[in-house]
């Protein structure tokens, strides 16, 4: 092994990842409705969303297709990830937000802020 | 026999310094090609894979010399061996990454390098760390059975590599038709990295895209559908571990969970096979996808864009 290559390597690689966040490369827009469900349809698609739930800080949305499939969205870096939720959908509150867990623990949870008002009519359609 | 260098070696400073030229550019045109944690993990990948690369180095090398025995004729070091050598090697890269692609105990190797949802410079540096364990490099044993000497075809092989780094890039669009008709470019590397089902499994070319051409893989990226990057089931996490050891583990666990007759399947069918048709292939996406967007007249098409109803708080 060479070790001055591989030392030259680590501190290339350091340096690199530095530099990416003090130029301000990889800020996000807030995630929006439609392109969580541009990007459902892509993944899943054909697919039709009832309703979509976005949280109140854009990081995460949840979404009920037609079909019967709920999603999770959250936002990844500055793309997003989603997971089709297997029933019995596992989820869990504290105070106004709603915590899905889509049974990934790499994925991880995902936490929707929504409104007082709105729990109500997510745990209707959640169970 | 002459001592050869490793190419990839004096490459690295320039691989540093292409970075931070793309960097800049992306930082000009659109801040978001490039995300902090991604490029962390994949250069943390590709770190890794160093590591992981020297320690098999020697077996393999031992491997290759002893295979060399046997060579059917002894190929003299001149230019054209080289030559020959080099394309040689890229067709055996073609059909290496082909099925590296379509069997899923080779997949769970190669899936590192596809796991980034982003596609530039860095993402050229996220490689595998269990490619031994994938025998990737049983892919290049006929060349020495052929008689090409060892560190003739290793050299030919990091020539590859560097090759391939600079195609991993969205800075460059597409290039004269008459490089895209022979190289592989930027542009048809894009599409072998989209998930869209029309680009998936697409374009395995190393350097020489005519391979893809020869054997029916070529898919040329379209102006109409942007690549969107990663892996049909984004990995949504940038754990380093997991993004290498993710798919080793999905293998345990279905091999683990499946009837006796169907264990064997999940290692050696393609990605997304299921011994009860419950997952999707690659085929079988791109069958959905042309069903949705070709239905029978008939038939109107169910997809739709755009929830009936948002509930945004």
């Amino acid at each position: 092994m060479k070790w001055p290559l591989l030392l030259g390597s680590l501190v290339g690689v350091l340096a690199l990842a530095a530099l990416a966040w003090a130029i301000g490369l990889g800020r996000r827009d807030p995630l929006t409705a439609d392109e969580v469900a541009e990007r459902l349809e892509q993944d899943y698609g054909p697919l039709a969303i009832r309703t979509l739930f976005l949280s109140q800080d854009a990081k995460a949305a949840l979404a009920f297709a037609h079909d019967g499939r709920v999603f999770a969205v959250k936002a990844h870096g500055v793309d997003m990830a989603s997971r089709e939720l297997q029933r019995p959908l596992l989820a869990s509150e504290e105070q106004d937000t709603l915590i899905i867990d889509p049974r990934d623990r790499w994925f991880g949870k995902v936490r929707l802020r929504l409104g007082r008002a709105q729990l109500p009519s997510v745990r209707a359609m959640l169970y | 026999m002459p001592d050869l260098p490793n190419p990839v070696d004096f490459a690295i400073p320039g691989f540093i310094l292409l970075i931070l030229a793309e960097m800049i550019v992306v930082r000009l045109r659109d801040r978001r090609r490039y995300c902090p944690r991604d490029t962390m993990t994949s250069l943390g990948l590709g770190f890794g894979s160093t590591i992981a690369g020297a320690l098999s180095l020697g077996l393999i090398y031992a491997a290759a010399n002893w295979l060399s025995q046997f060579r059917l004729v002894t190929v003299p070091w001149s230019w054209w061996a080289f030559a020959l050598c080099f394309v040689l090697d890229d067709f055996l890269y073609y059909v290496f990454h082909r099925s590296a692609h379509r069997v899923r105990w080779f997949w769970a190797s190669h899936v590192i390098h596809h796991s980034s949802q982003h596609y530039n410079l860095s993402t050229a540096l996220r490689q595998t760390w269990t490619g031994f364990f994938s025998l990737a490099f049983a892919f290049r044993l006929p060349l020495f059975l052929i008689g090409f000497p060892p560190a003739m075809v290793f050299f030919c092989a990091g020539l590859n590599l560097i090759y391939q780094f600079w195609i991993h890039t969205e800075v460059v669009g597409r290039l004269p038709r008459w490089i895209e008709a022979v190289m592989n470019t930027p542009s048809h590397h894009r599409v072998h990295h989209a998930v869209n089902p029309r680009y998936l499994d697409k374009n395995y070319a190393g350097v020489f895209i005519v391979w893809d051409r020869l054997f029916g893989t070529f898919e040329p990226e379209r102006d109409d559908e942007r690549p969107r990057y990663g892996i049909v089931k984004q990995l949504g996490s940038f754990n380093i571990l997991w993004a290498a050891t993710h798919e080793w583990v999905g293998i345990a666990r279905d091999m683990w969970h499946a009837p006796w007759s169907a264990k064997l399947g999940y290692l050696l069918k393609e990605p997304g096979w299921s011994h009860d048709g419950s997952r999707e292939t690659s085929e079988a996406i791109r069958r959905r996808w042309r069903a949705a967007n070709n239905p029978p007249s008939s038939e109107p098409s169910p997809a739709t864009t755009g929830p009936d109803h948002v509930q945004a708080a």
